[in-house]
């Protein structure tokens, strides 16, 4: 199946690569075409690359998705804003801008809120200088990324992105109202893939909340979703990430993002699923002083499959990390988290934690926890924990005697599981938000299981 | 003199198969402050268990008559809907879940089976506020997760809070006064003389008299070796202080 599925992507990338976003322009069609070399090179994820030993690699290369076409936006279904509020809101519909559903409001002077096809289209050789430092964009960031190959999904993202959100923000300005990018992916009766590209990058002593939603969905789609992401010198990016897909969609979602002196990354992601969902954090480090938080939520039912990975890189001395991330699996659906905290030589000082808890609500439902501790240097403090288990039995028959019914207490409970991660989120708004979709989703568990 | 509102008839239980119960009697009328004393082994927390609908508990035989219903084909939260309450000698913790949210949602939860409105955050806050002072509970216990880090006592004073919002018909307090210091038992035991009135019957299980001091009991019954072996007033709860329970022990 690999082989029609590798000749499927050949097809497609030599279909669109000629009206794609910066079309025509020497360093693009460069960029696109060597990484899209590279995404032939690495092919397609298999269990024998370690970071996907659990992936959906199944679900994935099970059948050949051709890109969405660029029709219809106009006339889709889009889910009514997330966040109450002031807030600027972009939305993407089958992998393109869609302007009659966004309203990206007024940001302030300093930041620079568009889309890649504008970006590129605008003026590229513009686009490639507000990008700083283009060369480290175009090779590191936007085909090899920061870390060991291989990246096939990221390569292949990057020769195919059709669009995406970019937000860059100027040195010490901060973006008052969050952004909320949306991602709608309609059904199809053919399998359609998205290959979206967001571009964050804050300069120094920037601030900024972003939150990123996949609606949509349906058994034929295949999302496959990068952010890159840079946070300058004590800058602070709180980003949130929520699938709210439907069953039977392959979700890929890859958030990278590189720490200067002091910055700071907050970071959340609700997977939501009764599909297959893979979902990637890596952050690296950089400089000293650099801040990390990735918590996430899992929650999948039905033959769901949920694989999350992290990778922590503290590069530089007295960094701090905290990963938190609950799932909840009903049905037969299954979950892998593989986290990992990496400090290298130079990273003395270090303070990281991980904490990784599962529960099974059903015989059929399995977890797997994979924590890694990877640590090159003395003078740390690192820490992780991981469990899986049931619903305490005691907590229901306690709840229930006072006279809660089993639904809502074993609700209760799944709530106050997952609502300890939730509420790391900052932002009250997204707060609000994620709380309102986590309880949603739990509802959805619950009324699989009774 | 009506039906008692609580009817024990012949009730034999197994845990694991072995049998604990082994054929219990015993009646207990609104208003009234039945004990229930015994030494350990005896079959205390098996009865409460049993009350209460705690799985892994096989009752065998006989009947266990509330208000007119079988108790025993109710599950644990139809119990509570229709008035009974167990304050347990091991309070659950419950990381994550707030003291207020959770005692509110088991309230309208009971209200809403019974077919009564549902209380609104205010009013139950006023409520709450009341009850926590004449329990010389700090406010705090609101905001706090339910039990989630509480001493001893204060778990126990959470049961006795709970007990109050939930104003049940029967309360079962099962081993309330293990692990309290003087002071906290002053505490709990007022809270319990608070609930009691006319309508309302409130069934004391413990291993010591010393709760009976403040809780003054109508009646007091000797459960030994899963029956009851004795029943009496407040005075055989003093004798049993005085002698023990070597009487009652299997030779």
């Amino acid at each position: 199946m690999t082989d029609a599925w590798l000749a499927g992507q050949r097809t497609a990338f030599a279909a669109c690569r000629d009206s794609l976003p910066g079309s025509g322009t020497p360093w693009v069609d460069a960029l696109r075409a060597e990484a899209f070399r590279q995404f032939e090179e690495d092919g397609p994820p298999t269990a024998r690359i370690e970071e996907w030993r659990s992936g959906p690699t199944a679900a994935l290369t099970g059948q050949v998705f051709a890109p969405a076409a660029p029709d219809g936006a106009r006339h889709a279904e889009v889910p009514a804003p997330y966040l109450e509020g002031p807030r600027h809101r972009l939305v993407f519909v089958d992998g393109r801008f869609s302007r009659d559903h966004s309203d990206a409001g007024e940001p302030p002077k300093g930041v620079r809120l568009t889309t890649l096809s504008a970006l590129l289209a605008e003026n590229p050789q513009a686009a490639r200088d507000l990008i700083g430092d283009p060369d480290a964009f175009a090779e590191e960031r936007l085909s090899r990324v920061t870390d060991r190959r291989p990246q096939a999904l990221v390569a292949l993202n990057t020769a195919l992105a059709s669009d995406g959100a970019v937000l860059l923000i100027e040195d010490g300005v901060a973006l008052a109202h969050p952004l909320e990018i949306v991602h709608v992916a309609r059904d199809t009766d053919e399998p359609r893939a998205h290959h979206l590209r967001t571009l964050i990058a804050l300069g120094a002593g920037a601030r900024a909340h972003v939150v990123e939603v996949h609606a949509g969905g349906g058994a034929g789609v295949w999302t496959n979703h990068v952010t890159d992401i840079a946070v300058g010198a004590g800058a602070r990016l709180e980003h949130v990430r929520a699938d709210a897909g439907s069953v039977a969609a392959v979700h890929v979602d890859v958030a990278h993002a590189r720490l200067r002196a002091g910055a700071a990354y907050a970071g959340f992601v609700l997977a939501a699923t009764g599909g297959a969902v893979r979902t990637e954090t890596r952050l690296a480090l950089e400089e000293p002083g650099a801040d990390g938080e990735v918590n996430g939520v899992c929650l999948a039912r039905g033959s769901g499959h949920i694989d999350a990975l992290t990778r922590l890189d503290h590069h530089a001395r007295e960094g701090t990390s905290r990963q938190l991330w609950r799932g909840i699996f009903a049905d037969t659906a299954r979950g892998a988290f593989q986290g990992r905290i990496r400090v290298l030589p130079d990273a003395s000082g270090t303070n990281a934690a991980l904490d990784n808890r599962n529960l099974l609500l059903n015989a059929g439902a399995r977890a797997e926890s994979k924590p890694e501790l990877e640590i090159l240097t003395d003078d740390v403090a690192c820490s992780h924990a991981s469990a899986t288990g049931e619903l305490d039995a005691d907590a229901l028959f306690y709840l229930r005697s006072r006279g809660l019914s089993e639904q809502l207490a074993r609700a209760l409970l799944m709530e106050a599981f997952t609502g300890a991660v939730a509420d790391r989120i900052a932002h009250e708004g997204m707060r609000e938000f994620i709380r309102r979709l986590v309880d949603d989703r739990l509802h959805a568990l619950g009324s699989a299981t009774s | 003199m009506s039906e008692p509102l609580l009817t024990i008839r012949n009730l034999r239980a197994s845990v694991d198969d072995k049998e604990v119960l082994k054929g219990i009697d015993l009646s207990v009328a609104a208003g009234e402050v039945a004990a229930i004393m015994g030494p350990n082994g005896s079959g205390k927390s098996t009865l409460s268990n049993v009350l209460a609908g705690r799985d892994g508990y096989e009752v065998t035989d006989g009947e266990v008559r509330y208000d007119g219903q079988d108790l025993l084909a109710m599950e644990p939260e139809e119990r509570a809907a229709t008035g009974v309450f167990m304050a347990f000698q091991y309070p659950v913790e419950i990381p994550g879940v707030v003291n207020a949210t959770f005692t509110r949602t088991a309230l309208n939860a009971q209200r809403k089976a019974r077919g009564e409105s549902a209380i609104d955050a205010i009013d139950f806050l006023k409520g709450a506020r009341a009850t926590l002072a004449r329990l010389e509970m700090d406010e705090d216990f609101l905001r706090r997760d339910v039990n989630a880090g509480f001493s001893g006592g204060e778990k126990k004073r959470n049961e006795i809070f709970q007990m109050a919002m939930l104003e049940p018909r029967l309360a079962i307090l099962d081993e309330t006064d293990s692990g309290l210091d003087i002071d906290a038992l002053r505490i709990v035991a007022t809270g319990v003389n608070a609930m009691r009135n006319p309508e309302r019957a409130l069934v004391v299980i413990t291993h010591y008299q010393r709760l009976l001091e403040y809780v003054v009991p109508d009646s007091v019954h000797v459960l030994a070796d899963g029956r009851i072996a004795r029943s009496g007033d407040r005075e055989l709860a003093l004798e049993l202080e005085r002698a023990g329970y070597a009487a009652f022990q299997p030779a």
